[in-house]
């Protein structure tokens, strides 16, 4: 538990995913029950409320803008996500016995999960017991401790939580797709970490004393309560227990990626049976960037239009969907992770399960040319007007729990830094027109920015080097 | 559309030819005699109930939910068809209906963002509809002619078929270990039992059936007799009348009622089954015993408690994950159940129109390094032992009574999984709502009354234990010859871990050699 580890690799393909599209035509005013509330401490602190109407129920959740792209150096892969396990080891007054009574007291849902960009606690609880878990969580927060042994004993949990999804192939293709489309950025390790960062682990201990202090800080953390809750209430038990909080973020250097100049694939030969199945990322940028209104609105129009053409392109409704899926029986599964948003520049990925003896590499370039053609500038009018409204009922339907709201609050401030990127961006979405779709085809979807791995059982695909040379090519 | 039960797995087909070869000195499951097999008379059915039950809750959520479940699940696979329900609901599902084809219903649900599911468990199938009220009327009539008029062709049964034997020979055996320990477990405590197989089926079950077998099946099953409609949300008033109207509809010669369940077979002793796949990187665990305990027995309460403290599925409050994860860092969880659980989503909360007519305890430990499975395996049968001899002490049972009043209020969150309990309650013939009577079940409840409801349910003395590994044969013998399973830690342990793991390492299960099975992995589910 407490950890979500590849949810990027496995909400994507497993399970629909928890919250996500952001509607066209819809202002965030649209999408919260009531107009969220923001408030900054002296210290740097953000408290964000958000009313919603579940009587007796809130969730107090804590954001900090630490991922697994923070995991600058060598062999520390991982680390952002061991941490996360940490923050449950308790503290001199809550030790973790205590702790975990406490919490357990109130009936309350208590986890948490690392993505490449961001870490979440997520508590649920009665609203009744809201100033105790304010009490309790900024107790943890500021004064985390916990001994080597404790440490050392929860670096097996993260070993274990490794193996939960050892015998899945997405963990491995994710990690190849990554590596090879990252050469130097720090997206080019999962979230998880390699398993020989994680069997060194324990003799970190040190290490992850000075990580707590250089990005547990009030700066780089923001509390999101939704639910049953009173905006004053809240601010006042906020205030009480996090004034004295102190610090400042540490800024890694995150190397930047170079542009791609040419694409890049390998394959997989895996051990247990499998039929043939492909993963591809082509290189897009940051969800949002620039300073000047007139930037960042232009990246969220591209943000917005590459959303458009996951719906257009690889939902269940589209051509080649239908194609492969229904009518042809050429793959078991097809689709692509729409909901993917990074503070820098990432990956569109699609995915696809083949039948037995189809070739991968076919597909893939069936893949490449309806994102050619959509560049090319057949772009159905109508099948525009469907994926936007797709993107808002699915918003609208998905919002239905206070775990809900907060983590659509959590997830745009993480990317983007500011409540307010969600209406730039529900704008930005309602304008997205033909030509738009077309120009981030062109741009980021072409096959120059595609990186793909295939993985199948047996025999290797032949055209495609396999795992061992692309390691020897240095990524990672 | 469909996700849940070949959830993101759907894999193509490939026969088992095309795994490994395994050797084939391993008895095989049904080939041991010392358990009673069900008998194979003809079960007697119960009457059809003479039109759907509803239940509605019309409330200013602007999220409508759907559900029609049908008392009917893989338990009514016929023998030799096995997964012909799920494969009938899904081509239900997944097949076009009325006018449409399966391309043009996926065309007109998709700008609405409205699904429509279908989920098979082993006495229920439930179809599941959600959309907003903006879109309810334009919606409606695609349910309403998925139930009623499913086109079920050929083209599309051959691709659900294709999808579902991936589901078992792909993914299921090859690509997710906790599942396949899980299902084993499953197959273990109800060998010969209609429960024996997963809903997906077994791979000689799925090549057999035809669609025809599938038109057939719906029509025996999915009737207005066996129904059960849900309503929640902002519904214009006679919306459910109109529902109630068109599932009336489903009549017919051919509808048969609900047949009788035979016992699970009878367990004397423990016994193990180790499913051998050379590949596996970690040891998945699974053990239970199926028993006498269904949601409307008065000491569901009492067992339900006492499993959260064993082990509540996803959080710390469990004796198991405190002393496997939390002391000894062994594992990412260890949880109980005190009836079948399916996760939903990303929750931590069971899904809803799961419901079973028998039902069986659990304990899920989460993969182990192979040199660690051994001592965990004892760990939690010693933990297990000591809850059904002792029991809970008053401190415990106040702590996790505390804990569960509330955690238990976070199953109800949504509009929709209240729906799905109530019908839940309506299955099991519970007259009061879910939470409202375990609250108050609980409120009442001694430690004594607790205790002596453990000692008439829990009796590890049937323990059948489940296990997925590479050296299968190594585990078995370890178990079978008690050898000591001495564990190295990152760390130091406390005292009291130390003196407890003395115990634990030469712990005796009493399992000999001849109460535990090996089987190859691509023999599970085989046939």
């Amino acid at each position: 538990m407490r950890v979500l580890f590849s949810r990027l690799v496995l909400a994507a393909l497993l399970l629909p995913p928890a919250l996500s599209c952001l509607p066209a035509a819809a202002s965030a005013q649209d999408v919260f029950p009531s107009a969220p509330r923001v408030e900054r401490l002296s210290n740097g602190l953000t408290v964000i409320s958000a009313r919603t109407d579940s009587p007796g129920i809130v969730a107090y959740y804590t954001l900090v803008r630490v991922g697994s792209r923070d995991e600058v150096e060598d062999g520390h892969s991982g680390f952002a996500h061991l941490f996360e396990h940490m923050m449950f080891r308790g503290t001199e007054r809550f030790p973790q016995e205590r702790y975990e009574e406490t919490i357990q007291g109130f009936g309350a849902d208590n986890n948490a999960y690392t993505t490449q960009d961001f870490t979440l606690y997520t508590v649920t609880a009665p609203a009744g017991v809201l100033s105790q878990v304010v009490e309790l969580e900024a107790d943890r927060f500021q004064r985390l401790s916990y001994s080597e042994e404790q440490f050392r004993t929860e670096t097996g949990a993260v070993r274990g939580e490794y193996d939960t999804s050892v015998s899945n192939p997405l963990l491995r293709m994710w990690e190849s797709l990554s590596e090879i489309a990252f050469t130097r950025h720090t997206y080019g390790h999962t979230t998880l970490g390699y398993l020989r960062d994680i069997e060194a682990m324990p003799e970190r201990y040190d290490y992850s004393r000075r990580f707590f202090r250089r990005f547990y800080t009030p700066d780089n953390c923001t509390i999101i309560v939704a639910g049953d809750v009173d905006h004053d209430a809240l601010m006042t038990a906020v205030r009480a227990q996090y004034t004295g909080w102190r610090g400042r973020r540490d800024r890694p250097r995150v190397p930047t990626e170079p542009e791609p100049t040419a694409g890049r694939s390998v394959h997989i030969d895996w051990p247990a049976p499998s039929t043939p199945r492909l993963l591809v990322g082509w290189r897009t940028p940051s969800f949002v960037s620039g300073r000047r209104p007139a930037d960042r609105a232009a990246a969220l129009r591209t943000s917005a239009a590459l959303r458009v053409v996951h719906g257009l392109a690889f939902s269940e409704p589209s051509p080649l969907y239908q194609r492969l899926v229904v009518d042809e029986r050429r793959a078991i599964e097809l689709g692509s992770w729409a909901d993917d948003r990074n503070v820098d520049p990432g990956l569109f990925v699609a995915h696809a399960i083949l039948t037995e003896g189809q070739s991968a590499d076919a597909v893939i370039g069936e893949m490449q040319a309806a994102l050619d053609a959509l560049g090319q500038g057949e772009v159905d009018a109508e099948r525009l007007a469907a994926v936007k409204s797709h993107v808002r009922y699915a918003m609208l339907t998905e919002l239905q729990t206070p775990s809900d709201v907060a983590e659509l609050i959590a997830h745009t401030l993480a990317v983007s830094g500011e409540l307010s990127t969600l209406d730039a961006y529900l704008a930005e979405l309602a304008q997205v027109s033909a030509e738009d779709v077309a120009r981030v085809a062109r741009e980021y979807l072409g096959a120059g920015r595609r990186f793909a791995v295939t993985l199948s059982h047996g025999e290797a695909e032949a055209d495609a080097p396999t795992e061992a040379d692309a390691s020897a090519g240095g990524a990672s | 559309m469909r996700r849940a039960v070949v959830a993101g797995a759907l894999l193509a087909l490939t026969s088992c030819g095309g795994a490994s070869p395994a050797p084939r000195e391993y008895p095989r499951l049904e080939d041991r005699a010392d358990h009673t097999l069900a008998g194979d008379a003809p079960r007697r059915r119960e009457p059809l109930a003479d039109g759907p039950r509803v239940i509605v809750d019309r409330n200013a959520s602007p999220v409508v939910t759907l559900r029609v479940a049908f008392d009917a699940g893989s338990a009514a696979d016929a023998p030799g068809r096995e997964g012909l329900t799920q494969l009938t609901a899904t081509l239900m599902a997944e097949g076009g209906a009325g006018e449409l084809s399966y391309a043009e219903l996926s065309d007109r649900l998709y700008p609405m963002a409205a699904s429509i599911g279908a989920f098979v468990s082993r006495d229920e199938t439930a179809f599941v509809g959600q959309v907003h009220r903006d879109h309810l009327e334009e919606f409606y009539p695609l349910l309403r002619d998925v139930l009623t008029r499913p086109r079920m062709g050929e083209a599309d049964f051959a691709r659900v078929r294709d999808q579902a034997l991936n589901a078992l020979t792909v993914d299921l055996r090859s690509a997710r270990d906790e599942e396949l320990g899980k299902q084993a477990l499953q197959a273990m405590l109800y060998e010969g039992h209609p429960y024996g197989h997963p809903a997906v089926g077994t791979e000689a079950g799925l090549r057999r059936v035809r669609v025809d077998d599938a038109r057939a099946h719906r029509g025996q099953l999915f009737c207005a007799g066996r129904a059960t409609i849900g309503i929640t949300g902002d519904v214009p008033e006679g919306f459910a009348a109109r529902v109630e109207r068109d599932v009336g509809r489903l009549t017919g010669d051919a509808c048969l009622g609900r047949a009788e369940l035979p016992a699970p077979p009878e367990v004397t002793a423990p016994r193990v089954l180790i499913v051998h796949k050379p590949d596996a990187r970690a040891v998945a665990v699974s053990m239970g015993f199926a028993y006498d305990l269904t949601r409307d027995h008065p000491d569901y309460p009492a067992v339900l408690l006492a499993t959260a403290w064993l082990g509540q599925h996803r959080q710390f409050v469990g004796r198991l994950m405190q002393e496997i994860r939390g002391e000894r860092g062994l594992n990412y969880g260890d949880y109980a159940y005190a009836e079948h659980f399916t996760q939903e989503g990303w929750s931590r909360f069971p899904v809803p129109n799961d419901a079973r007519r028998q039902q069986y305890f659990s304990i899920w430990l989460r993969p182990l390094r192979p040199e660690t499975a051994h001592f965990a395996i004892r760990l939690a049968v010693r933990e297990l032992r000591r809850l059904a001899a002792e029991g809970l002490t008053q401190a415990q049972l106040d702590h996790v009574r505390t804990f569960a009043e509330n955690y238990f209020a976070l199953y109800l969150q949504t509009a929709s999984r209240r729906l799905g309990y109530a019908m839940d309650d309506a299955f099991y013939g519970v007259d009061a709502p879910y939470l409202e009577r375990l609250r108050a079940a609980w409120r009442e409840l001694t430690v004594e009354q607790l205790n002596a409801a453990l000692s008439r349910h829990l009796d590890p003395g049937r323990l059948s234990i489940a296990a997925v590994a590479s050296d299968a044969e190594g585990l078995a013998e370890a178990i079978a010859t008690e050898a000591a399973s001495p564990v190295t830690y990152q760390s130091e342990v406390s005292a009291r871990v130390q003196e407890d793991d003395r115990q634990i390492v030469a712990y005796p299960l009493g399992i000999p050699r001849e109460r535990i099975t090996v089987v190859p992995v691509n023999e599970m589910f085989d046939r």
